[in-house]
């Protein structure tokens, strides 16, 4: 059970608190904290993307396989 | 079984509230792109810094004069507040409407240079593109009303993104995150695009959305201001008669505000009589001058006939919570790349509406072909696999 949570929660919550992080940066401060918001609110833009673009199985195949690669 | 229950429950909850925002939504999504740019839109229309380059140091123009060439310039109109932009460097900007009483938007804007006293601009406020985005933005042109619908319908989509958050797991139960079966067919792509989409921007969107929704409360954060701190401060000239004659010079009311609060700077100037202030009073908006202190003003009131000072408060927390969530929602506080993060943000979200409205439209056709053919069946066997179209049941089967 527990480790079906992780499995499901640790990528979008490590995206998501970067988010926030990112959100928060830029109204402390600027210069650096400018550039940190770029960093962490612009880390789930490009694994978004990378995730979006993958190549994939255009072919019927079991669900299960292809849903199990990392 | 009762997480089929729970399931069936956010589900029903995420396509209520999704199917009533989503129009709003796809709207405000589409008005806010430009809006985010709006000031490199300004500078590409050929809008160069206003004022001219003098020597540094060139002194400034008394505000009483800047003020008076304001009222020559509009002879039928009256002042209501100034203000300095903080991207026109050396410039003073005036409001001036019909009467001092007007509705909130009737205004005419001149902005002068703060060195010369020159007019340097009397922007067309109510007309173009942006115009026409903005006002669609805020409120549809159906003023508070129209403003606090919109203010509703982001209530709903944070409600749809809660909802759609507590069917992720479920759904993602067996499969690694960023799992998109392309494969099998438009709709699982869709469904799988649309959850990936919506898991990553969950922050974003929620803050973003919130503070959309604080922002629809302007009128109603300003009334309670009024009601409250604003009216405890002048409490002293409630029988007071009305001001005539000559008000005190602006400048000595900017001079007092300084010197109360000499670590911050001025922001804009409410005159006696606006919802801003008293009916006797000039208040002078002090702003910090860090990132984070910027946003939050003080008013400094000061007595429009003696120029001496009433009082100076410290703004209460829900105004404050307000100025701050204006940046929050506007994305302006973090430079050009911060503002092309949040148009990414935006087509994101643009695509999880539409991709959403399709799912809905495409499971209820599927749906209807169903029930036409399973009429004689059990009710309960099409719901169960039918929620969500998560095929879990038939999954679980072909793997077995």
């Amino acid at each position: 059970m527990k480790r079906e949570f992780w499995h499901i929660w640790t990528i979008p919550l490590v995206l998501n608190v970067l988010g926030l992080i990112g959100l928060i940066a830029a109204l402390v401060g600027n210069d650096g904290w400018d550039i940190l918001s770029w960093i962490s609110l612009g880390i789930p833009l490009v694994v978004t993307a990378w995730y979006l673009t993958k190549p994939r199985p255009s072919r019927t195949r079991p669900a299960g396989s292809t849903g199990r690669r990392a | 079984m009762s997480t089929t229950k729970q399931i069936k429950a956010w589900f029903l909850i995420h396509k209520w509230t999704s199917l009533i925002c989503t129009a709003f939504l796809l709207m405000l999504c589409l008005t806010g792109l430009p809006l985010i740019f709006h000031e490199e839109i300004e500078h590409l229309e050929g809008k160069a810094p206003l004022a001219q380059v003098l020597p540094a140091g060139t002194p400034q123009v008394p505000l009483e004069k800047l003020a008076e060439k304001a009222r020559q310039h509009y002879p039928n109109k009256v002042i209501r507040y100034t203000y300095w932009d903080e991207h026109e460097p050396n410039t003073t900007t005036f409001t001036l409407s019909d009467s001092i009483t007007s509705p909130a938007d009737d205004y005419t804007l001149l902005i002068l240079d703060s060195r010369t006293a020159q007019v340097l601009e009397e922007p067309a406020v109510k007309e173009g593109f942006m115009y026409i985005m903005l006002q669609l933005h805020v409120d549809m042109f159906l003023g508070l009303g129209g403003k606090l619908f919109l203010g509703l319908m982001g209530l709903l989509f944070f409600v749809a993104i809660l909802s759609g958050l507590m069917l992720y797991s479920p759904i993602m139960r067996r499969f690694d995150f960023g799992m998109i079966r392309t494969e099998k067919s438009t709709r699982l792509k869709w469904l799988d695009m649309h959850n990936m989409l919506g898991v990553v921007t969950v922050i974003w969107a929620s803050v973003v959305g919130l503070t959309g929704v604080v922002n629809t409360l302007a009128e109603v954060v300003l009334g309670f201001w009024q009601q409250g701190q604003l009216a405890e401060m002048v409490a002293p000239y409630k029988n007071e008669a009305p001001l005539t004659g000559r008000l005190s010079p602006l400048d000595k009311a900017m001079q007092v505000a300084l010197r109360t609060a000499p670590d911050m700077s001025p922001s804009f100037i409410a005159y006696p009589g606006t919802p801003y202030s008293s009916q006797h009073h000039y208040a002078v908006f002090m702003k910090g001058n860090t990132p984070l202190t910027e946003r939050l003003v003080k008013p400094v009131l000061i007595d429009a006939k003696t120029g001496a000072l009433t009082d100076v408060r410290t703004m209460p927390w829900y105004v404050n919570a307000f100025f701050l969530s204006q940046p929050l929602h506007f994305g302006d506080y973090g430079g050009l790349p911060l503002k092309i993060i949040w148009a990414f943000f935006d087509l994101i979200m643009i695509v999880i509406l539409i991709s959403g409205f399709y799912l809905w439209f495409a499971r209820y056709k599927a749906t209807q072909a169903q029930l036409a053919r399973t009429l004689s069946k059990r009710d309960g066997a099409v719901d169960e696999q039918e929620i969500l179209s998560l095929n879990l049941e038939k999954t679980s089967a072909h793997e077995a």
